[in-house]
């Protein structure tokens, strides 16, 4: 298990920086290539090209000629005690061939169960089994795909019976014993805070801040006192400040802007990337 | 209680309203399964099932617009019905069965659900068409791998 760990550490060193990336949205077409010298890196939703046809994939190819694209999947359901679906993950390992990425990312979570599809990232227990589950799991994606796989920490509004573990203890354990990086959404982990009432900087404290390599950051919506990660609001200061409490102690490579929602013209999103580049900067992780 | 079960009553409650409303009258199962549900909030519950539900309208907007336009505010009190009937559909699928539904609801928009649908189910086959042209190792693939696909 510490040979996978030190493995790791090693693989997370060796990852290129990327700097301050955008999440692509169709919308987002013509204004990425516009401002190409303003974009750090694309992250691309790795569903939107699994059945795509000709013209979607030609679009790919000539994004992945101007920019350094990171795939982020959404339904391979890691932590689904089902296993996994073996024709999706072979769809998702001929993307990640094509784009030649320096990593790519999924979720800890599950996406369907006994038969019924959520349709969105559905929490795990914090138990033994669900880690063993996901460990399980990410050793069959390891032998489709050889990229780097980072995982992300979701938003979650439901909270299930465990078995004494906390969330960073759960994550700390995920990562330690698959050896994959975090993508750290630093807007879901400020929701969390919020809606279930913990202090996120102990938090942190308390998660293994050396694996991060990636963030995410977007703007949620309040509905009846909750905080919603729509993706489709301005970014809170909150989220900025955990941003900038991360920046300076994890050796980040790239953070990106999701934006899922009412996506406004690109101008509007490109001072939020200015941001991020200087804050990076400034904690010396980038130019 | 296994994984595999906490994950299938999780998927099922946040999915099906009706399993949801009678959940308080003392949980649908026995022994290490109710206490299992007894530790779960009903209220976090619910609030996820609103997000899964949001999430539904927003992709079945977009694939009917014109049945949307024409609903109007009514579109929020229909579909939630219509969600309660059919549990969770991926989105293409989703707005076929909406508009299925729409199409036996009283006044005006009963044709353009119709229409709508028709047009979508064209799309749809034109679509698929494409992909024979442009891939087809990979749709005879996909085909074999949605029969095998995990539960
Ligand atoms: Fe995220």
């Amino acid at each position: 298990m510490e040979v996978v760990a030190e493995a790791a550490e090693g693989v997370v060193n060796s990852l290129p920086v990327l700097g301050a990336g955008l999440g692509f949205r169709e919308p987002l077409r013509a204004g990425v290539f516009l401002y190409r010298d303003r974009i750090g890196f694309l992250e691309i939703t790795a569903d939107h090209y699994l059945d795509a046809p000709a013209r979607k994939l030609r679009e790919l190819d000539l994004l992945a000629e101007h920019f350094t694209l990171i795939p982020h999947g959404l339904d391979l359901s890691l932590g689904s005690a089902g296993g996994l679906d073996l024709g999706y993950l072979k769809k998702l390992a001929t993307l990640i061939r094509r784009v030649g990425c320096p990593w790519w990312s999924e979720h800890i979570a599950f996406m369907r169960a006994g038969g019924v599809r959520v349709g969105h990232l559905a929490p795990l227990p914090y138990t033994r089994e669900a880690v063993d589950t996901i460990c399980r799991n990410l050793a069959v994606v390891r032998e489709a795909i050889e990229r780097p796989l980072i995982l992300e920490n979701i938003a979650y509004q439901v909270v299930l019976p465990g078995d004494g573990r906390s969330e960073p203890e759960f994550l700390a354990e995920i990562l330690e014993r698959s050896g994959c990086g975090l993508l750290l959404d630093v807007a879901n982990l400020h929701a969390n805070a919020i809606n279930h009432g913990f202090d996120p900087r102990a938090w942190l404290d308390r998660i293994p801040l050396d694996r991060v390599v990636q963030l995410h950051f977007a703007g949620g919506h309040w509905k009846d006192g909750e905080l919603i990660d729509s993706h489709s609001r301005k970014v809170d200061e909150a989220v900025w400040d955990l941003m900038d409490a991360v920046l300076a102690r994890a050796p980040v490579r790239g953070v990106v802007l999701e934006r899922d929602e009412k996506i406004p013209p690109i101008e509007e999103l490109l001072p939020d990337l200015e941001r991020v580049r200087r804050t990076g900067a400034r904690h010396g992780l980038w130019n | 209680m296994e994984l595999a079960r906490q994950q299938a009553w999780l998927a099922r409650l946040s999915t099906d309203a009706g399993l949801r409303e009678r959940l308080p009258a003392g949980p649908p199962a026995a022994g290490e399964e109710a206490a299992w549900l007894a530790g779960l909030s009903a209220r976090q519950v619910e609030a996820f099932a609103e997000t899964l539900l949001r999430k539904r309208r927003s992709a079945v907007r977009g694939l009917l617009p014109q049945s949307t336009r024409s609903l109007g505010p009514r579109f929020g009190e229909l579909f939630r019905a219509h969600a309660a009937r059919r549990g969770h559909l991926a989105p293409f699928d989703d707005a076929r069965a909406f508009a299925e539904f729409l199409a036996v609801q009283p006044g005006p928009i009963a044709a353009i659900a119709r229409r709508e649908g028709a047009a979508l189910r064209r799309g749809r086959v034109l679509q698929a068409a494409r992909l024979l042209l442009d891939k087809p190792a990979q749709l005879l693939r996909d085909l074999v791998a949605h029969t095998a696909k995990d539960g």
